[in-house]
């Protein structure tokens, strides 16, 4: 073996030095195992080829003297070079016999099935073994006819050298094996410590684009999910990813998928719609972090074949797809996933530290976690602007609301102050400013009652039940229906006219009569506000399997099916509704479904069908009666 | 006195009745309820409008829900009675609408002045008699 540093360019160093750590200490180790050999030892890199921590004072006389001479020191750094390669591309210990006719021990050190480097030792005779001695002279022969010197001048020297015997070369090479199996382990967790930190510095940082600061420069969800487009990608290439894809229900379409994200991107080529029962989508998300390495499994597990065959994660063999769920709404399971496809190890001669997926599951989790919580706050956040504008709207058209009719007061105010009406036109218009104030009252009373609801439903301590006869539902319902005359003569409504022929079946009911009222109050003031001019509104009731209902009806702007539950929310109003009546709060009918659900009753609305008026309209009480009413 | 002739826009009639009985002590009163009506009474050329007081938030009717692109109603009838029909005819806005953008649409658009509903029907009149001559 020869000893001295080869002259090569200054390297950054190789993996073992910057992985392993304590040089020092690995070279304590090696010499004391190889104390019976002088203490001989010396380690070669695979991706730096040099001599790492050898000591010339040790070697055998033969090997100085070899040295000393010319074109000595690169006959021995050949040779060891060549079997150190050996040795790696073996993955086991090797013993040879070097060009200077010594025996010479070769042990690789292997992390993660890739041999990064080789422990070199040996300078030494083997005891009584004729079949060595004839190669070491053959070898000798060879090193005098290189180097250009007399045959016999190195006889001399190799016969001084120290013998071993066979088994002291056998439990040698165990040993040391034992030793690079330790440094081997330690290397492998320094850099996989080393790895991970790195990876997730850099993943902090992908993900930290996706903070509530950046985005609240965009649309919150619709840039949130632009943002991470590209952290996804940057996440891809952080964890040394092969490929990987984004997979998400389609918006619009349920039992389908999109592949949202790509990487790389495989263009238009990619079919991105795939048909998925909602079961598997769910299997999907609920799944945790789960790794496969082949195709199949994933298919029998999720049953996305397609996804495995058409898309970027058709995998190299030994390669790993590690599924990322990203829950965004827990409670409706609802989120996307995020499928990564490992690069397989890199070829024997790169040597470059690679992680397997399974290594870094840690990672996983930590991408996941953190996507999670920054989702939940961006939907918070959107909640909350959503929340916060429908409150300035709310405000807004309350002040609307209330500041149009209070200027139509004050102007009828203003004319009878001035004396300027006929005596006649004065009366009527008494009679107006009382109806229009009781309108204002109403308006003004909804608003306390929206109020008081809160976020879900009335206080049950302000429910005053009492039985209410069929008789005292209709004048009620009357009442009611008087308290709208003018406004609904102003727009040639006839009615509200109740149908009171159809309560006469109609069972006593319990109810509160003062939110009763004001439940009947909001559906006629709903009905007018909405009906075209000169359409009839009326008022009907029936008893019908166990059930007695109240029916509103109107003529005027269409109700799709898909607004029949909407229109019941708070601050909600339809587009045909904001524009047919630009000012409206849209509490009318949320205070209805509340005070319905204090009696526990139902109140719903049907599609609207064509009519002779217009697009017919019905709002449907429904009140349990009988055994269910007694309860 | 010359009677004018004021084409009075506004959805609630039966709410602003207080505007009416004052306005038609002096002048006749056309309404409409919305942005449809008051153009087709513009366009049938049954009635001389001397001016148009105009509601802002109002129901647009079909030809200017078709037009508005976002604006509001009032402020949209106004442009095509100015802009695109090019009348002579001077609009006052009348309206619980306090957006100053709002303010500078109509000005730009060449609105005569703009109204609160805060303001009393003597107010109101004292504006209108401004640009009726």
């Amino acid at each position: 073996m020869m000893a001295e540093e080869q002259g090569t360019t200054e390297v950054q160093g190789s993996r073992i030095e910057r992985f392993f750590g304590d040089l020092e200490t690995f070279d304590i180790i090696l010499a004391r195992v190889l104390w019976k050999w002088g203490g001989q030892g010396a380690v070669i890199p695979r991706d730096h080829p040099r001599y790492l921590f050898d000591d010339p004072s040790t070697f055998a006389p033969l090997c100085s003297l070899i040295r000393s001479l010319d074109g000595g020191e690169e006959l021995c750094w050949i040779c060891d070079l060549e079997h150190a390669e050996e040795a790696a591309q073996v993955g086991q210990p090797i013993d040879y016999v070097c060009d200077n006719g010594l025996l010479d021990v070769a042990v690789p050190i292997v992390v993660r099935g890739q041999s990064i480097a080789t422990i070199i030792f040996g300078q030494r005779r083997v005891f009584e073994d004729p079949d060595y001695e004839a190669v070491a002279t053959a070898k000798l022969r060879r090193a005098e006819e290189r180097l250009n010197i007399s045959p016999g001048t190195l006889q001399e020297a190799w016969e001084k050298v120290d013998t071993v015997t066979r088994a002291e070369v056998e439990q040698a090479k165990s040993d040391v094996d034992r030793i690079a199996s330790f440094v081997a382990e330690i290397l492998a967790e320094n850099e996989e410590l080393q790895i991970k930190t790195e990876r997730s510095v850099k993943l902090e940082e992908e993900l930290g684009r996706l903070s509530l600061t950046n985005l609240l420069h965009t649309d919150p969800l619709k840039g949130s999910w632009q943002v991470l487009r590209g952290v996804f990608v940057n996440m891809c290439r952080v964890l040394n990813a092969q490929s990987g894809i984004v997979l998400r229900e389609h918006p619009g379409r349920k039992d389908t998928l999109i592949i949202w994200a790509q990487y790389p991107s495989a263009g238009k080529q990619l079919k991105h719609l795939y048909p998925v029962p909602g079961s598997r989508w769910k299997k999907l998300i609920d799944a945790g972090l789960s790794i496969t390495t082949d195709a199949d499994e994933f298919d029998s597990q999720y049953g996305f074949l397609q996804l495995a065959t058409e898309s970027t994660l058709t995998s190299p063999e030994r390669a790993e797809t590690v599924v990322v769920p990203v829950r965004i709404d827990r409670i409706q399971n609802s989120g996307f996933a995020m499928l990564f496809s490992s690069q397989s190890p890199p070829d024997i001669d790169e040597l470059e530290p690679w992680l397997p997926f399974h290594l870094q599951l840690d990672l996983f989790e930590m991408v996941a976690s953190r996507l999670e919580v920054s989702y939940s706050a961006i939907v918070r956040y959107h909640e909350r602007l959503v929340y916060e504008e429908a409150r300035r709207q709310y405000v807004q058209d309350t002040t609307h609301q209330l500041v149009g009719p209070l200027s139509g007061l004050r102007a009828h105010c203003e004319n009878l102050l001035r004396g300027r009406l006929p005596v006649e036109r004065g009366r009527k218009v008494l009679e107006t400013l009382v109806e229009q104030a009781g309108l204002l009252q109403r308006y003004a009373e909804n608003f306390g009652l929206a109020a008081r609801i809160g976020k879900s439903m009335f206080d049950p301590s302000e429910y005053r039940p009492e039985v209410c006869k069929p008789r005292q539902l209709v004048e009620i319902l009357v009442k009611c229906a008087k308290s709208f005359q003018g406004l609904a003569k102003s727009k040639d409504l006839r009615g509200p006219s109740v149908d009171e022929v159809s309560f006469r079946g109609f069972p006593p009911l319990i109810l509160d009569m003062q939110l009763f009222e004001v439940l009947i109050l909001n559906l006629y003031d709903n009905a007018i506000k909405y009906s075209y001019e000169s359409s009839p509104i009326t008022v009907a009731g029936r008893v019908l399997n166990g059930k007695a209902e109240i029916e509103v009806t109107n003529h005027g702007i269409p109700l799709n099916p898909d607004e029949v539950d909407m229109i019941f929310e708070q601050y909600t109003r339809s587009p045909e509704a904001e524009e047919f009546a630009p000012v409206g709060t849209g509490i009318g009918l949320y205070i209805c479904t509340q005070i319905a659900k204090l009696h526990k009753w139902s109140i719903r609305a049907l599609p609207s069908r064509r009519s002779r008026y217009g697009n017919e309209v019905k709002f449907i009480i429904t009140v349990p009666v009988g055994k269910h009413q007694r309860q | 006195m010359t009677r004018h002739t004021i084409l009075y826009v506004e959805d609630e009639q039966w709410m602003m009745g207080g505007i009416v009985d004052s306005l038609s002590i002096d002048h006749n009163i056309v309404r409409a309820r919305n942005g449809d009506q008051a153009l087709a009474v513009l366009e049938s050329g049954e009635f001389k409008i001397d001016l148009i007081v105009l509601d802002i938030m109002m129901p647009p009717g079909t030809r200017i829900k078709n037009a508005h692109r976002g604006r509001r109603a009032g402020v949209e009838f106004a442009r095509i009675v100015l802009e695109e029909q090019k009348r002579n005819i001077p609009i006052v806005c009348y309206t619980v609408v306090n957006d100053r953008k709002v303010y500078r649409e109509l000005e730009q658009i060449g609105v005569k002045e703009i109204v609160s509903k805060r303001e009393l029907p003597s107010e109101l009149e004292r504006v209108i008699r401004k640009y009726l001559h």
